[in-house]
């Protein structure tokens, strides 16, 4: 449903969508060049969401239907980095030996979405879907990745948070994400609190070999909070007590308060931590 | 070189086992395709967007909600709905097992859910009851509460087990 | 659990077979109201109100009409030629398209019928309306204070049924409440004599129905003889006759046909698309189909948010004597099924208790939210969740074992609930020793904890009359010279298994197998009267009409073959369409062709039922049967973040007698994982007057990995029920104890009470340290 004018709501579909071009690029170079010259481009892969945004009032000019690209799909480890095509699949990238580079996010990716999604739904749908419910922004907010976008005029990276602001650059298309692979990088993904809340946390050592630390907390109508974790210590619930105290005022929803919020996950980070073993439980 | 798709085109693809040659355009879902055939009114609409998957089809084994998937992506595809399963009249051993354990109540699910089943054990004929609660979880049942679905499914493997036997 | 009668092995009632519509649902086959398609349909769509409460200054619906594709829009400038055009149950408010002002963001301010539903909206769009914004009204408590704003400045037409003894209702009691429903019975100072009285106040939420199949009709009006309606309603003959209102029309002009139903839980009783396919259709000339979406299902009808304010007066050693309550419904912007929930909920919040003071006063509070109605429980969901805690929480201020308060206070078997009632058709105690058992209650103490994981045990008994209230039900069966079995009546098979059930007491009746009857569709021209498909009624209430029907058919049959066998029909019995005399074997077939010719013909018996009238009976009629759900819960309940995690659930419903186990079950199962759902997270989520959750994306329903990690159901048949064979009705009572089982077993682990659903982790850890802070 959405708004026309001051009007009202109308309930739309698909059935109101006219006919429009398609487009099925042979490679990703095709594809750019199709988002650059096409009028008013939609990338489409795995499908479970465009639908849902046409309900809610997206249009579309021409779709660059990008089912070809066999490139975008897979992992990959570049110049120190797991590098995930935007196309990859849930299930293929929580099925994926790569992606085992980073301990944790095999079995965090295997959460997102259920068996009918994972098997079409994409890494890169899911985050350029900008649905608060969907995760792959919380887990590569957490791991400090980077998406990658390529237009007419070459590449950029965005963070999640970037996405979110729409910052990404006109007529251009998702191509893959990147994380940096930090030493002793691992992941935890705590989704026992949804659909109030899930948290990522995410450990690694920096360049100088100090632990470092970061808890992503997202709930089902906010986007993810970053907290960057003080990790000097090692009683877990002191550490996630001062993550916590950095979660904004007003971080909360009309499901949940920011005071449960900040407990809440302030008891979960503490898990987590002794989980991934930088910290005693 | 990319391929263009225009507006308005003619599909072909292998519907239940036999070909279709149909025109229609690029924004027509599979799902109005299917239900605008005489035969295809099985494959059932409810929230139009993925998310409860009573629409659910196999496109070349993969079970996917047919509102939510154009048309034009099954060219050359093998579709699967749930007036496919049956075989000179007799049920597939899923609806077999839908039917014997009760595993349905208004039947608005009831599609999507088989054709869920279907994907499943075509993957893991012989799945853990997790695995099964995990498939399941696909689809949205209002009525029943999901024990009988989730027991049908376990007694459709095995049903599929023994008649493979 | 097996039949508790030594009733003789039947062919029919008891079997767990396969259901009546069993092929034609899995093999895609069944026909839905969505699946119907006439020639020259036109589809409709229409706009809907982006204001919780604004006066409409003007609509200029001018571009709309001259769009392609476009045959009819209807605005308040169409409807005023209608000749009533307002629905309702009791009440007659809510019009088909707003008139002066829209009470909801969603109201419907105009609709279009078009070639299809695109061309429909891009009219829609084209639409210009000017709005005057209104403030809203969203809380219960509030919403009666003389500044709140008013959604009904005039009075709509409304009525107030006759009740018998104690109970009375009346329209508009105050601002902005449409209904209110009391009831009282025994001493008025009941509450001097207690040792204690316990005042709590419980909140409940409100949950979408979530039916999948949406709320669609197929209007034909092109005709001038009459109109032709298919439609996905619970009720169609109600339905004829709002229609024959609405419209002027007589009621043997509008024929309403009701396929198969995919899904409704109270949902679809009454008018919701048909008055605007209907209104469109007859401006088009053309039939017009009417499908909403599912985010429009959450704007049309809803579940009841509720205040319950429940005092309760008891001796000391735990014996109940008084209760008073005060009940606040919300019931969104028109008043729909409203007052009938209304009167329920304030009608069964004493529970299957005896006490001898009862005063209610239930009011039904009109909001800028979306029209609330019925719901699976109706009105006895909301009753037995502040009932059911309530009655824990006062066990345990007077140190005594809630289960053993319930035992004390239960209702005996073939006592009336109050006075003027039908008695008990349940041992109470039977079902509550039942859950103890299964549930491992009496060992709750040895429960380990887990750290910050502790865990307890939790009881309840859900409780609502069942089967309606005054509820005529009629049925037709005929038999064919080859014995195949007609089963005629209004009872839609909306999921609950009415085709399989019914068919079987009329087969096993006709000493036929079920697979000879054929249940026959549902059109207002042909099939007998019928009330609706509500309140657990098929069994209980048609059940016995259709009963009636075979029985009164089997006695042609018998008193047929007697005449042509020169014999009393006494001596004589029906098996396999043959007459059994002694050991002979006379096909029924040859018999009858010999007396009426070789087209054979048709045997027919008619069955009517209802409850008898009343003025001692507090609801017109005493209620048919009591439709008992017991229910209990273990609970882990993380105390650092506050989750609950229901590790068994054990419900169990009475079937007085089981005429189809699979299809009790369901019923049972199905509604119990509503109720978890609602204890635990599913809810309809507003933020002043906007709805913040209605689509399927973040409204969130249980799917199978909800499933507590022990969920068991039991099917008991106490045989005490007036169905036929004993049966009573199913599909709502397994719902009415999960909620406040859980919030018992929470008490249970952890010490702390919540009255507020959903159970958030937010709500326990916010308990947990209001506990700790003295």
């Amino acid at each position: 449903m959405y708004a026309v004018a001051e009007a009202g709501l109308i309930a739309a579909s698909y059935r109101d969508v006219p006919p429009f071009p398609v487009v099925v690029p042979a490679s990703v170079g095709d594809a750019v060049a199709a988002m650059a010259g096409e009028a008013a481009p939609v990338p489409y892969a795995g499908g479970t969401d465009l639908c849902g945004a046409v309900r809610e009032g997206r249009s579309i000019g021409t779709l660059i239907w990008l089912r070809r690209l066999d490139e975008l799909r897979g992992l990959g480890i570049e110049d120190g980095a797991l590098s995930i095509g935007a196309l990859t699949t849930h299930a293929e990238g929580a099925a994926s030996e790569t992606a085992g580079a980073v301990p944790g996010l095999r079995e965090a990716w295997s959460k997102l979405g259920r068996m009918r999604i994972r098997l079409s739904g994409t890494a890169g749908g899911n985050l350029m879907a900008r649905r608060t419910r969907y995760e792959m922004s919380i887990l590569l907010t957490a791991l400090g990745g980077t998406a990658r976008f390529a237009s007419a005029d070459g590449e950029t990276g965005l963070t999640p948070a970037e996405i979110w602001d729409r910052r990404e650059p006109p007529r251009s298309l998702l191509t893959r994400l990147s994380i940096p692979l930090a030493a002793d990088l691992r992941l935890d993904y705590d989704r026992s609190l949804r659909p109030m809340t899930t948290q990522a946390l995410a450990l690694w050592r920096d360049a100088a070999g100090r632990a470092r630390g970061r808890a992503v907390i997202a709930t089902e109508y906010l986007p993810p909070a970053a907290l960057e974790l003080d990790l000097s210590g090692t009683d877990a619930k002191g550490i996630a007590l001062a993550a916590f105290a950095a979660l904004p005022g007003d971080f909360a929803d009309p499901a949940s308060g920011n005071a449960w919020l900040r407990r809440a996950g302030a008891a979960l980070l503490a898990r987590q931590l002794a989980r991934l073993g930088a910290a005693r439980g | 070189m990319a391929e263009r798709l225009d507006p308005r085109f003619d599909l072909s693809f292998t519907l239940n086992g036999a070909p279709v040659e149909v025109a229609t355009t690029t924004a027509t879902t599979l799902a109005d395709l299917l239900r605008e055939r005489r035969d295809g009114r099985g494959t059932k609409l409810a929230c139009e967007r993925a998310v409860c998957g009573a629409c659910t089809v196999l496109i070349d084994g993969l079970p996917r909600a047919g509102c939510s998937v154009f048309a034009f992506e099954v060219a050359g595809c093998e579709v699967v709905t749930v007036e496919g399963l049956a075989t000179d009249g007799a049920l597939s051993p899923v609806q077999a097992a839908f039917a014997d354990n009760a595993a349905f109540q208004c039947g608005f699910c009831t599609a999507g859910m088989i054709l869920l089943a279907e994907a499943l054990l075509a993957r893991d004929p012989d799945p853990d009851e997790a695995t099964i609660r995990d498939w399941i979880s696909s689809n949205i049942c209002r009525c029943t509460g999901y024990g009988p679905i989730l027991e049908a499914v376990g007694d459709a493997a095995r049903r599929r087990r023994e008649a493979a036997r | 659990m097996t039949a508790t009668t030594n009733d003789p092995p039947t062919r029919n009632i008891g079997r767990a077979d396969r259901r009546a519509d069993a092929r034609e649902k899995v093999s895609g086959q069944g026909v839905y109201t969505v699946d119907i398609d006439l020639p020259g349909m036109l589809h409709a769509r229409v706009l809907r109100s982006p204001h919780g409460h604004a006066r409409i200054r003007a609509i200029d619906a001018s571009a709309a009409r001259a769009m392609p594709g476009v045959h009819a829009v209807l605005t308040r400038d169409e409807t005023a030629a209608i000749p009533m055009p307002v629905y309702g149950y009791f009440i007659k408010d809510q019009p088909i398209v707003a008139t002066d002002k829209v009470r909801y963001e969603g109201d419907i301010v105009a609709a279009v019928a078009a070639e299809d539903e695109g061309a429909a909206n891009r009219a829609l769009a084209a639409i210009r309306v000017d709005y005057e914004p209104l403030p809203v009204v969203t809380d219960l408590e509030s919403a009666s204070d003389p500044d709140a704003a008013e959604l009904f400045e005039d009075a709509p037409v409304g009525i107030v049924p006759k009740y018998g003894a104690g109970a009375s209702g009346a329209l508009r009691p105050r601002r902005n409440v449409c209904y209110r429903f009391s009831y009282e019975t025994g001493p008025a100072d009941a509450f001097a004599e207690c040792d204690h009285v316990f005042e709590d106040v419980f909140r409940f939420s409100r949950m979408h129905h979530f039916h999948l199949e949406p709320f669609v009709c197929v209007a034909d009006w092109s005709r001038e003889d009459g109109v032709a309606l298919w439609t996905s309603c619970q009720n169609p003959f109600a339905v004829r006759k709002e229609i024959a209102r609405i419209f002027g029309l007589a009621e043997n002009r509008i024929s309403v046909r009701v396929p198969y139903i995919g899904g409704a839980f109270g949902s679809k009783n009454g008018c919701k698309t048909e008055p605007v396919a209907l209104a469109l259709s007859r401006l088009a000339g053309r039939p017009v189909r009417f499908c909403l979406t599912l985010e429009e299902g959450f704007l049309t009808n809803t579940q009841h948010a509720a205040i319950l304010k429940l005092k309760t007066g008891v001796m000391r050693d735990g014996t109940l004597v008084a209760r008073e309550s005060e009940i606040l419904l919300d019931s969104g912007a028109y008043s729909d099924g409203s007052p009938l929930v209304a009167e329920k909920a304030g009608y069964r919040i004493s529970g299957p208790y005896r006490y001898r003071r009862i005063k209610t006063d239930c009011y039904s509070v009109m909001t800028n939210t979306a029209p609330a109605g019925p719901f699976r429980g109706f009105g006895g969901t909301q009753a037995s969740w502040a009932c059911e805690s309530q009655i824990d929480m006062i066990a345990r201020r007077l140190g005594i074992d809630p289960c053993e308060m319930r035992h004390k206070n239960l209702i005996d078997l073939g006592e009336p609930f109050v006075p003027g009632e039908s008695g008990m058709d349940s041992d109470l105690r039977e079902g509550l020793d039942l859950v103890v058992r299964e549930l491992g209650y009496r060992r709750r103490g040895a429960l380990p904890d887990d750290g910050a994981v502790k865990r307890g045990m939790g009881l309840a008994i859900g409780f609502k009359d069942g089967g309606g209230i005054n509820k005529p039900a009629l049925a037709r069966v005929k038999v064919s010279t080859n014995g195949d079995i007609f089963l005629q009546c209004g009872t839609v098979e909306i999921g609950q298994g009415a085709h399989t059930a019914l068919s079987a007491v009329a087969a096993e009746r006709l000493g036929a197998d079920r697979a000879r009857v054929r249940y026959m569709p549902i059109d207002t021209d042909h099939s007998p009267f019928d009330q609706g498909t509500n309140a657990s009624s098929g069994i209980a209430v048609m059940g016995q009409a259709v009963d009636r029907a075979a029985l009164a058919a089997r006695r042609q049959i018998l008193e047929f073959a007697a005449g042509t066998l020169g014999c009393a029909a006494e001596e004589l019995d029906l098996a396999g369409w043959e007459i059994r005399r002694g050991n002979e074997a006379h096909p029924l077939a040859p018999m009858i062709m010999d007396r009426f010719g070789g087209t054979g013909w048709e045997f027919v018996g008619e069955g009517f039922h209802k409850a008898p009238n009343s003025p001692a009976a507090p609801l017109e009629s005493p209620c048919v049967f009591w439709e008992i759900g017991w229910g209990g819960a273990q609970v882990a309940v993380d105390t650092e973040t506050g989750k609950v995690t229901v590790e068994t659930l054990f419900v169990t419903g009475d079937a007085g007698r089981a005429i189809h186990p699979l299809v009790c079950r369901g019923q049972d199962e199905g509604a119990a994982v509503m109720g978890l759902a609602q204890a635990l997270f599913e809810r309809m989520i507003y933020d002043g007057s906007r709805l913040v959750n209605g689509d399927a994306l973040t409204y969130r329903v249980p799917l199978a990995d909800d499933l507590p990690a022990d969920f068991r159901s039991v099917t008991q048949e106490q045989g005490h029920g007036p169905g036929p064979f004993g049966a009573k009705g199913m599909g709502e009572g397994a719902m009415l104890p999960v909620a406040s089982a859980i919030a018992n077993a929470i008490h249970d682990a952890v010490g702390i009470r919540l009255t507020e659903l959903p159970l958030t982790p937010e709500r326990v850890l916010a308990a947990l340290a209001a506990k700790d802070t003295p």
